[in-house]
């Protein structure tokens, strides 16, 4: 049987997280989207919404359709010119993620009601493993989540009225999450059970209703952000929850957020080798899955994968199932593999296909996008991870506020007042994110093998300049209080 | 064990210059350097009426001086003293003693940094029944309206929050003035104004100078930094002395106060600072003259060098000028300069709770989404919804409350510690007036600068991002309160890019334009 590097570079990430992490499409509007429809238990499909946001320049005003038309009482002459105009603002406002695509089927609009909620296309797995987090809580958030998204008293809601108030809604593919084949993620002191817990914390925070009703779309976004966070380090986590006994580190990876405010100091260096650090880890497990697919479908038979048979196959072009065409890069895409076979250095002919297999998967040339690429990606897309931007490189861990806001208060009970350093402990112990000011902040890193040195001009600008800069950024979202004798409360109670 | 001092002379005076003088300062120093405020009378009435004072705040606020003060007349057999916290490695230990003071009702004065007593007050609230008392006059020093006082009891226990006292108060710095440039400075050496100290005490002593002085410190308070009765007392010894204790007598201009006052370190020293590098201190006339000037005393030869020559003398005689307008007479006196900086912002912090001056906000928040809407009676509110890290495409509004339902609030002390001490204001808030819990836009410099300067048409994209996010967050948390109809209305996109308007009126199922 011939090898298809995107199915095994899929189902290898099936095994070890329950989802495939393989696509460069994922954004938080996508987790959004399947989150909401999954605690609504339904969805809508506004043709009209979708017909009528669709660009001017595809579908003129002119060619759209009559009951559309007629939702608009416009008196003026120019009521075509009028229109496109109106339709080109208004469809930025559902657009605001940048996931409006030419079709309704795969677009993801920008939501503040279940009137936006679709059936989604992408990012459904993923999507499903968070809203299996909700899931797991006690209820509460769901609950409101479930109301926030039944109210229409939003401003965005009242604007698209008269669009989407004649769909019927339907029942969306709403499907329980598949844990992986690896093991139970959410078994106690595993991240995913920590993200739960964060979750339910995180539930105790939001809004409830105003006298019959809800309109707080705030407490959507904490919500989705704090998704966007859990995926990331759930996927950071798992090839230490995976890898062999006794080989584990007590530790979570470490996430160094770089509150200094520049890009060259050790700091700053510490968050990037963190980065490099996630990406190993990730690549790591996409290994593990990758010989675990490839044993599960035969490819430990001696008698039919033997060194000499594999490179046989290769010779004759019969190992790989490539999607190309043109003979000369079907010829390269061989040799290139051929190339890794012969130079890895593990004495199993198995544990040589495997590392190829993974090797070749992480190579732009094979096509494959892999788990590495797609949360990297989206630590940018939610404000994790800076700067932004698929042009960007050497990216350092530095949250937008609306990040950090709701990772605090899901360590934090709304009655709760903390000192900074025991947020910091609690950060560091339950996500692995340092920002220092622990006891065992160094100790931590020096585990993953990640130092913070000195600079030129400080001795520990962990625990002085980064965490002077984290606790501005907690005092300006209104959760901490400086006292005297360098005392930081953080609580989120009104003061 | 720290030596106890007795000298106050000038070489005391250069001590506190230096700054590490708290812990070893015999009661005969203290009284010397003390400087009289309100919270004194204040110590003395509540010790009268039988009452315990925690003081709390930042070391260096005076805490422990205020309990040295008061010993002498309030003696220690039949008062409950606390001059050092940190003194208890054991939080209960000295609970316990409080308690049994309190309880028999001994009256005192505790001095506890704010730190500790937060978490004395969060960990034993259970435990001593007056914790929570304190706990609740901790939370409720600075208050918004006294229309809504939370009940406190005030009758046995009062807590002062000394991170509120402001010391750059025009009576507080004219007496530390008075203090520390004549006595300490004078006494124990005769050079006729020819020592550096002699020469510096009696520049600060000329009444010009010194009110320039207390006016350039009164302003830099403005800044909203607390500054602490250790900083000033370090400042002004600073600048008289130069921490050199001994006398100078041939000595170059460097020591002399304008340029002192401007080097040290300290807080009160940085804003200095800040405010001579600000740009309302710079001068197109002013500024040229004061070149000239340096121009002639350098004695250019070499013009390639021109300015790494002239501005050093530039720089002093900025300086001097800055206090001794007068003497140097170039037809403009120095407190115009520095007494413009945020003029605006402190003109509507210091106004009373008065309708123009909520409408004038009202107007600023509306221009600020939508330059030509001028209202002042309404504020509108808008939206920002997205998940992505990514300002937004559009941003939406629906909604607006009426003046009536938004109030200016000018924050205060309790009116139970008013008299304790002076407290300026940093900022104040637009609160929306509803029923639950406070819904509050604090204005601070910041903020009030950026609405005010998109009077000059900022474009939308140049603005801060941070800023728009805590108005936005106010609006959504005030949109959660109001009821409106998810029926119909009127709104309002805003293209973000263009920054185009298109506004509809909804009506059930149509569209009306």
């Amino acid at each position: 049987m011939p090898l298809k590097l995107n199915d095994i570079n899929g189902a290898a990430s099936e095994w070890a997280y329950g989802f495939k992490a393989t696509s460069r499409s994922i954004k938080p509007v996508h987790i959004a989207q399947v989150i909401f429809s999954h605690t609504l238990e339904e969805s809508y499909s506004p043709d009209a919404l979708f017909k009528f946001a669709e660009k001017p320049s595809k579908t003129p005003s002119e060619e759209l359709p009559d009951d559309i038309r007629d939702l608009f009482e416009i008196t003026t002459r120019e009521k075509d010119e009028d229109l496109d105009r109106i339709r080109r603002t208004l469809r930025k406002v559902l657009d605001n993620d940048n996931a409006m695509y030419a079709s309704q089927r795969g677009s993801a609009p920008t939501c503040t009601s279940d009137w936006f909620v679709l059936n989604p296309m992408t990012g459904v797995t993923v999507g499903r493993f968070v809203y299996h987090l909700i899931r797991e809580t006690d209820g509460e958030l769901e609950a409101k989540l479930q109301q926030q998204l039944s109210d229409h008293h939003d401003s965005i809601s009242v604007l698209f009225r008269p669009l989407v108030l004649d769909s019927e809604p339907t029942n969306p593919s709403v499907k329980p999450w598949q844990q992986p084949d690896a093991d139970d993620p959410l078994e106690e002191m595993k991240i995913a059970s920590e993200l739960r817990d964060g979750f339910e914390r995180l539930g105790q925070h939001l809004k409830d209703k105003q006298s019959a009703r809800l309109n707080y779309p705030r407490d959507l976004r904490r919500v989705v952000k704090f998704a966007g966070v859990s995926f990331y380090l759930y996927v950071a986590n798992r090839y230490n929850e995976l890898r062999e006994d006794g080989n584990e580190r007590d530790s979570r990876t470490p996430i160094v957020l770089n509150y200094t405010g520049e890009r060259s100091n050790p700091v700053a260096q510490a968050s990037l080798d963190c980065f490099d650090t996630v990406e190993a880890e990730v690549q790591a497990t996409t290994r593990l899955g990758v010989r675990h697919v490839l044993d599960q479908r035969g490819y430990k038979d001696k008698s039919e994968y033997s060194e000499d048979k594999i490179l046989e196959k290769i010779e004759s072009q019969d190992l790989l199932e490539l999607s190309r065409t043109k003979q000369s890069k079907i010829d390269d895409d061989y040799e290139t593999f051929r190339y890794i076979f012969e130079g890895d250095p593990a004495e199993e002919t198995f544990e040589r296909l495997v590392n190829t297999v993974s090797d070749a998967i992480h190579q732009s040339r094979y096509k494959t996008y892999t788990p590495v690429d797609t949360v990297q990606t989206f630590g940018w897309r939610v404000g994790l991870l800076k700067p932004r931007g698929n042009r960007a490189n050497e990216r350092r861990f530095r949250p937008d506020p609306e990040v950090l806001e709701p990772i605090i208060l899901s360590v934090l009970t709304p009655t709760e007042s903390i000192s900074l350093e025991e947020l910091a402990e609690r950060l560091r112990e339950r996500y692995g994110i340092i920002i220092g000011g622990t006891n065992e902040d160094r100790a931590h890193l020096s585990e993953w093998g990640v130092s913070v040195g000195a600079s030129t001009t400080e001795t520990d600008p962990l625990a002085n300049r980064n965490k002077e800069g984290f606790k501005n950024a907690v005092i300006d979202l209104g959760y901490g209080r400086e006292y005297a004798d360098d005392v930081t409360i953080v609580s989120t109670k009104e003061r | 064990m720290a030596t106890e001092r007795t000298q106050t002379d000038r070489r005391f005076l250069a001590d506190l210059a230096r700054g590490g003088f708290a812990e070893s300062l015999s009661p005969a120093q203290r009284r010397a350097i003390h400087i009289e405020t309100p919270l004194d009378e204040y110590l003395e009435n509540a010790l009268d009426d039988g009452k315990q004072v925690v003081l709390t705040g930042n070391p260096g606020d005076g805490k422990t001086q205020h309990i040295l003060m008061c010993q002498d007349s309030y003696p220690e057999e039949d008062h409950f003293y606390l001059p050092d916290a940190s003194e208890y490695a054991d939080y209960e230990d000295l609970l316990e003693k409080w308690e049994d003071a309190y309880d028999s009702g001994t009256p005192g004065i505790l001095a506890i940094n704010d730190g500790p007593l937060y978490r004395m007050t969060t960990e034993f609230r259970e435990e001593y029944d007056f914790l929570p008392t304190v706990e609740r006059q901790l939370e409720n020093q600075i208050i918004y309206s006294e229309d809504e006082l939370p009940q406190i009891d005030f009758e046995q226990i009062t807590v002062i929050d000394l991170n509120n006292r402001n010391v750059l108060t025009h009576s507080i710095i004219s007496r530390a003035v008075r203090r520390f440039s004549k006595d300490f400075a004078l006494d124990g050496h005769d050079h006729a104004g020819t020592c550096h100290i002699q020469y510096n005490a009696q520049k600060l002593q000329q009444k010009s100078i010194r009110e320039n002085l207390i006016d350039l410190l009164h302003t830099v308070g403005h800044y909203g930094e607390h500054v602490t009765v250790r900083d000033l007392i370090n400042f002004l010894c600073y600048t008289v002395t130069g921490g050199e204790g001994e006398c100078q007598t041939d000595y170059d201009e460097d020591l002399h106060y304008y340029n002192l006052a401007f080097t040290g370190n300290g807080l009160v020293f940085d804003l200095l600072r800040r405010q001579f590098e600000s740009p309302d201190l710079v001068h197109p006339f002013i500024d040229s003259q004061l070149w000239a000037r340096a121009e002639d005393e350098v004695a250019l030869g070499d013009a390639d060098d021109a300015e790494g020559v002239v501005y050093p003398q530039f720089l002093r005689a900025k300086r001097q000028f800055l206090f001794e307008d007068e003497a140097m007479d170039l037809g403009y006196e120095s407190r115009k300069l520095f007494q413009s900086i945020e003029y605006e912002f402190l003109n509507h912090r210091n106004r009373g709770t008065d309708q123009g001056d909520q409408e004038q906000f009202i107007r600023l928040l509306n221009g600020y989404f939508r330059p030509d809407n001028p209202r002042r009676s309404e504020l509108d509110l808008w939206l920002s919804h997205r998940f992505r890290s990514k300002s937004s495409l559009a941003l939406v509004s629906r909604t607006s409350v009426g003046k009536s339902d938004l109030v200016i609030r000018h924050p205060k002390l309790h009116p139970e510690i008013d008299d304790a001490i002076n407290y300026s204001k940093t900022h104040t808030a637009l609160e929306y007036d509803h029923e639950g819990p406070p819904v509050r836009l604090r204005i601070n410099t910041d903020l009030f600068r950026t609405l005010s300067a998109l009077d000059a048409s900022v474009p939308y994209t140049l603005r801060d991002r941070e800023e728009e996010q805590q108005i936005l967050e106010f609006m959504e948390e005030v949109e959660y309160y109001e009821t409106y109809s998810s029926e119909r209305g009127t709104i309002s996109v805003k293209d973000t890019d263009t920054g185009q308007i298109e506004t509809l009126d909804v009506n059930d199922t149509i569209y009306q334009s």
